[in-house]
């Protein structure tokens, strides 16, 4: 046997079939490989079409198989090299080959990819094969491959298709099937080139009547089920690929039309179902327009029938079997087809009653939604849609409803009350036995729901909450915690289209009610989690309303203060809390006192969410920020402060008790010491997330009123040098501390970071506006060019450790992006980089990058080096350092972006390598000269492209002058240098 | 239904999932592990299959106010732009600013189906 080791390739036809039947037996994956690889070779060498005919009539099917396949390669790759008459021969040859098939019964894995070689030999020679399916026909019926120019002789297909035995009607279907199939996949470019509708289409008249001696209610009793299933399957094919032939070329093949009647027979036969359901869902769904009007006509009759009784009523009952579900899809699909007709008609046809109401009806089939029922999401999705078109329909009649809409209305409240029901959560131990994606999939269902709320408010109004208030009344009077919930959860879902509605807060007046209220603020905590969480969630929803109804918010925050020592809660209550304070900043003045308080007794629990106490230092904050004078607010910032800064000595305390241990990793506090560390990172972080909570809430809210008369008046400077730049400097010690002992920690870094972006987007002066040195930790030197040219030092220092590039992507990617931001404001920072060589190693290090292959890095610096190249003029003596670094660096920018440009970058890269490219041409000179030496450089990747190709890219570019079109030139460039395995995509 | 005849946008080619997958079959060409034809059979699967999940699985959703600066309707692509945009996400309290979007939305069905 050959040695597939070595690469050699097998010397007999005994060699090839030991190395075929070693690929289809198992063995290691290794040495699959390279069998493969050694076969693959003879497919694609010019000896593989004599390969393929001396392993046709091999009598081992893999072999077989195995040519069948090895025609298909050759046809995909080198049907060029056959002449007229080879191409002819060919076909005489694979026709003939189907034929012994059918005499000897091959088996259907040979007998397939056969069908499919023939496939592929009508992709090439679609233009002399035209009439292939009659062809194929003609010479089965004839037990001979007969030459394609006797086709005049054939009869006519009607007798063709009755001198066809069943197992050839097969071979033809799949045949068919793959035609359709295969020409569906290609791709319009290709489409238009090839014209495969012109040769696919005059095959319909043959493939038609076939189908039809199978599919029609005449004969299908005869005739056995496989067989009808694959004429089935074929005109499935068929009618999914007249849809592509619509779309391309607006083309109808009304033969199929024909068969649709006989084939909406075929939905009782229990053999044909499942194809002929699917194939009615999916031409219903995609492309409706293929039916007339009596097929629809016919579907509704369908529906009306006992069978079709008898399938939906196994289905509301709780059989969800794939074929029951099915039905369900179709009843579904027609529904979606329809819906306007449906709406529309709603008073004045009874049908259409009949069938909406059925269709509400599969709302509320047996089980749980999603877990059991599988009905219910696609059938809430026709309700959502049937929603969105009563609202395109709202004043379509002269402002005024339309008249079917009160018959829509009560038909969707119907259908509302069935999804309130399937809402509900089923008992808290049912639900959390189910899987994961069963819980997720319900919550989304609920989500879903609370969608059609939403949209359907758009029709109704304010009125619709009424229907939700009654529920939460009934159902807290009669302790029903699931409907609680339920009716809870829809109502919070009118949070943000109900807001504007003058009659909001009276209708809510009935809802946060002092009975209700008590219900969950009682001592005996009957109430289950999830009915306090929608609860919770509809406080926050809502919190806007306590702010003009003050006489319930002392005891809905009596619940939210309560709900913060339940673990469950505490994260929504602590958010409820941040809202009513926010909206309610003003009013819960006289009680911040109160809140510092409550805080007090929150604070000594450090079981409790950092996240948790952040929402509540934000809440409190902001009511210190409704406080009218910047002096007023000190004493309570000291407060909050003061219980930050014990969790920061704790901290610093426990890390200054900790053992020091060689074997322990000393950069890893949670490794030292017992879990001291660990405790000592989470109060830091702990702390840090206060810090911000804080500086969240202290901001001055952006929907303020604006004063235009008022007169600009000097800033304060209240916080950075009177008396509240004491809050300053605790606040920045407080950082610097933690920061200089766990500043190796990324969780702390990121806090710290976020306490100084609530700073840095502040308008006003407040206590976490701090000067930008303090930001830069005082290490970084004065005034902000001085930090700027510190961290230019440092992160060049940074690259130069790096070496190249590719030794840490991320590190490069952010480097130059600290580079590239300098740019535009700040350019003479980095040009009065010193020494001057630190300064030409970060510029030579971006073009290292740009002609990289990491795409990040690379991306990067195509941004340094388009708005490099693009700055605007600079006042001397900087505009003569940057023409003196572009002159310099010129030719070696031209040259790392042609060598990205001539192949090396990848499809997606050349956009952003444009952008410094336009540049050049735009504002260089020299830009030719550069570019075209680069394009002549032996560094060029590409050597399929001619120097007149080269000359003629350069020609383009420089004509266009920058302009977006240049972006086409260079990717077609890109294109002709990678070849054409790459023209794939458009 | 195979949906062989449907045909969808190519659209989200451009995105950044769609130009990550064209670069992996750019490489995997280069290597001659596949042919370019599998390399389009893969980018038609995609174009189904992002269109797909899309519709189907991304639950996630956010909220957005801003100035309508412009819009059209051409060829049954509806183009709007819109100025000074803040975006709300779900499950989150902070908000991103952008000083300008972009929208483009096609039918969701092709010329020829439904509407």
């Amino acid at each position: 046997m050959a040695n597939v080791d070595s690469g050699q390739l097998p010397t007999s036809l005994e060699e090839v079939e030991a190395l075929i039947r070693q690929l289809y037996s198992p063995g290691r994956s290794d040495q699959v490989v390279k069998t493969q690889e050694t076969l693959q070779k003879l497919q694609r060498s010019p000896e593989g079409w004599q390969l393929a005919s001396s392993l046709m009539n091999n009598r081992d099917q893999q072999i077989r198989f195995f040519a069948a396949l090895t025609f298909i390669v050759k046809l995909n790759t080198d049907a060029k090299s056959l002449g007229e008459e080879d191409a002819q021969a060919l076909l005489q040859t694979l026709i003939g080959w189907l034929i012994r098939c059918m005499e000897i019964s091959e088996g259907a894995l040979v007998v397939r990819k056969l069908c499919s070689t023939l496939v592929a030999y009508f992709m090439q020679f679609s233009t002399s094969w035209e009439r292939c399916l009659k062809h194929l026909m003609y010479s089965l019926c004839n037990n001979e491959a007969r030459p394609y120019s006797s086709l005049d002789e054939a009869p006519e297909t009607e007798i063709l298709r009755h001198s066809l035995s069943d197992a050839k009607a097969v071979a033809v279907f799949w045949v068919a099937t793959t035609l359709v199939e295969e020409v569906g996949k290609t791709d319009s470019n290709s489409m238009k080139q090839h014209k495969f509708h012109r040769q696919v289409v005059p095959n319909v008249d043959d493939i038609v009547p076939l189908i039809s001696k199978y599919i029609n209610n005449n004969v299908t009793e005869a005739a056995h089920g496989t067989v009808k299933q694959e004429a089935m399957k074929c005109f499935q094919a068929w009618v999914s690929y007249s849809h592509r032939a619509f779309i391309d070329d607006e083309i109808v093949l009304e033969p199929l039309r024909n068969l649709i009647k006989p084939a909406l027979m075929c939905l009782v036969d229990d053999d044909l179902y499942e194809t002929t359901v699917e194939l009615f869902s999916d031409v219903l769904a995609n492309y409706s327009k293929f039916l007339h009007k009596e097929d629809f006509e016919t579907l509704q009759s369908l529906f009306n029938s006992p069978w079709a009784q008898e399938r939906y009523e196994r289905l509301i009952n709780g059989d969800f079997d794939f074929d029951s579900l099915q039905f369900g899809m179709f009843m579904i699909a027609f529904g979606d087809a329809t819906v306007q007709n449906l709406t529309k008609n709603l008073g004045t046809d009874p049908q259409c009653q009949q069938y909406l109401s059925a269709l509400c009806g599969l709302l509320g089939a047996e089980g749980h939604a999603i877990h059991d029922d599988k009905i219910y999401v696609p059938a809430l999705e026709f309700w959502n849609t049937l929603v969105e078109t009563m609202v395109d329909d709202i004043y379509s009649e002269g402002g005024k409803h339309p008249a079917w809409f009160p018959t829509a209305q009560a038909l969707v409240m119907q259908a509302i009350e069935r999804c309130w029901r399937k809402s509900q959560f089923p008992p808290a131990n049912e639900f959390s036995s189910w899987d994961s994606v069963d819980r997720i999939g319900f919550k989304d269902a609920r989500r879903d729901f609370s969608d059609l709320l939403q949209q359907f408010f758009l029709t109704t109004g304010i009125p619709l909450l009424q229907v939700f208030i009654d529920l939460i009344q009934k159902s807290a009077a009669s302790r029903n915690w699931a409907e609680l919930e339920a009716s809870i959860y829809c109502l919070g879902g009118f949070s943000d289209t109900s807001s504007e509605d003058p009659l909001r807060d009276e209708y809510l007046d009935k809802v946060f009610t002092p009975s209700l209220l008590d219900l969950f603020t009682g001592p005996h905590k009957e109430v289950p989690r999830p009915t306090m969480q929608s609860f919770l969630d509809l406080i926050i929803g809502y919190s806007e309303y306590f702010k003009h109804r003050t006489q319930a918010l002392p005891k809905v925050l009596t619940f939210v203060f309560q709900a913060t020592s339940s673990p469950n809660l505490a994260k929504k209550a602590s958010k409820a809390i941040t809202r009513l304070c926010s909206d309610c900043r003003k009013i819960l003045l006289p009680e911040l006192g109160a809140f510092l308080q409550q805080y007090r007794n929150i604070a000594s629990n450090y079981s409790l969410d950092g996240s948790v106490k952040e929402s509540i230092m934000e809440g409190i904050a902001s009511i210190i920020q409704a406080l009218e004078k910047e002096e007023q607010r000190v004493a309570p910032l000291e407060q909050l402060l003061n219980f930050i800064e014990a969790d920061v000595e704790q901290s610093l305390l426990l890390l200054s008790s900790i053992v020091p241990s060689q074997e322990r990793d000393q950069s890893d506090p949670s490794q030292m010491d017992g879990g001291r560390g660990a405790m000592a990172l989470e109060l830091g972080v702990t702390a840090f997330k206060c810090l911000a909570g804080i500086a969240k809430g202290i901001q001055i809210p952006d929907d303020g009123p604006v004063d235009l008369e008022k007169r600009e008046s000097r800033s304060s400077t209240f916080w950075t040098e009177g008396e509240g730049s004491r809050i300053q400097q605790r606040i920045y010690s407080m950082m610097c501390r933690m920061y200089d002992a766990l500043g190796n920690r990324g969780e702390i870094v990121e806090e710290v970071c976020d306490i100084w972006r609530q700073g840095f987007r502040e308008m006003e002066p407040g206590p976490f506006v701090m000067p930008p040195n303090m930001a830069a930790h005082n290490k970084w030197g004065d005034g902000l060019g001085g930090v700027l040219a510190a961290l230019l030092a440092w992160v060049a220092s940074l690259l130069h450790t790096l070496g190249e590039p590719g030794n840490d992507p991320e590190l490069t990617q952010t480097g130059i992006e600290f580079v590239f931001r300098l740019l535009p404001k700040y350019s003479h920072v980095l040009l009065n980089h010193q020494p001057s060589s630190s300064l030409e190693f970060v510029f030579m290090f971006t073009l290292k990058a740009l002609a990289g292959s990491d795409p990040l890095p690379k991306q990067a610096a195509a941004e340094f080096w388009a708005t490099f190249i693009g700055l605007p003029n600079q006042p001397e003596p900087l505009q003569a350092s940057v023409n003196n670094a572009i002159q310099h660096l010129g030719p070696l920018l031209a040259q790392a972006l042609i060598y990205n440009i001539g192949g090396h970058a990848a499809r997606s890269e050349l956009d952003k390598l444009c952008e410094p490219v336009k540049k050049l041409v735009v504002r260089q000179v020299n830009a030719r000269t550069w570019l075209e030496a680069a394009l002549l450089d032996p560094s060029f990747p590409s050597d399929i492209v001619s120097d007149k190709d080269k000359q003629l890219f350069l020609q383009k570019i420089m004509n266009l002058r920058g302009a977006r079109g240049t972006n086409q030139v260079v990717r077609e460039f890109w294109l002709t240098c990678r070849g054409t395995n790459f023209a794939y995509v458009s | 239904m195979a949906a062989t005849g449907q045909s969808f946008y190519e659209l989200y080619r451009r995105s950044s999932i769609g130009m990550a997958l064209t670069d992996t079959l750019d490489d995997l060409i280069s290597e001659r592990r596949i042919e370019p034809q599998l390399a389009m059979k893969i980018l038609a699967n995609f174009d189904r299959s992002i269109t797909e999940v899309l519709a189907d699985k991304v639950k996630a959703r956010l909220t957005f106010k801003g100035h309508l600066d412009t819009y059209r309707f051409c060829d049954e692509v509806w183009t709007f732009l819109i100025k000074d945009v803040t975006f709300k996400m779900e499950n989150s309290s902070q908000t991103v600013q952008a000083d300008k979007v972009k929208i483009v939305s096609c039918n969701s069905k092709r010329p020829g189906d439904p509407q």
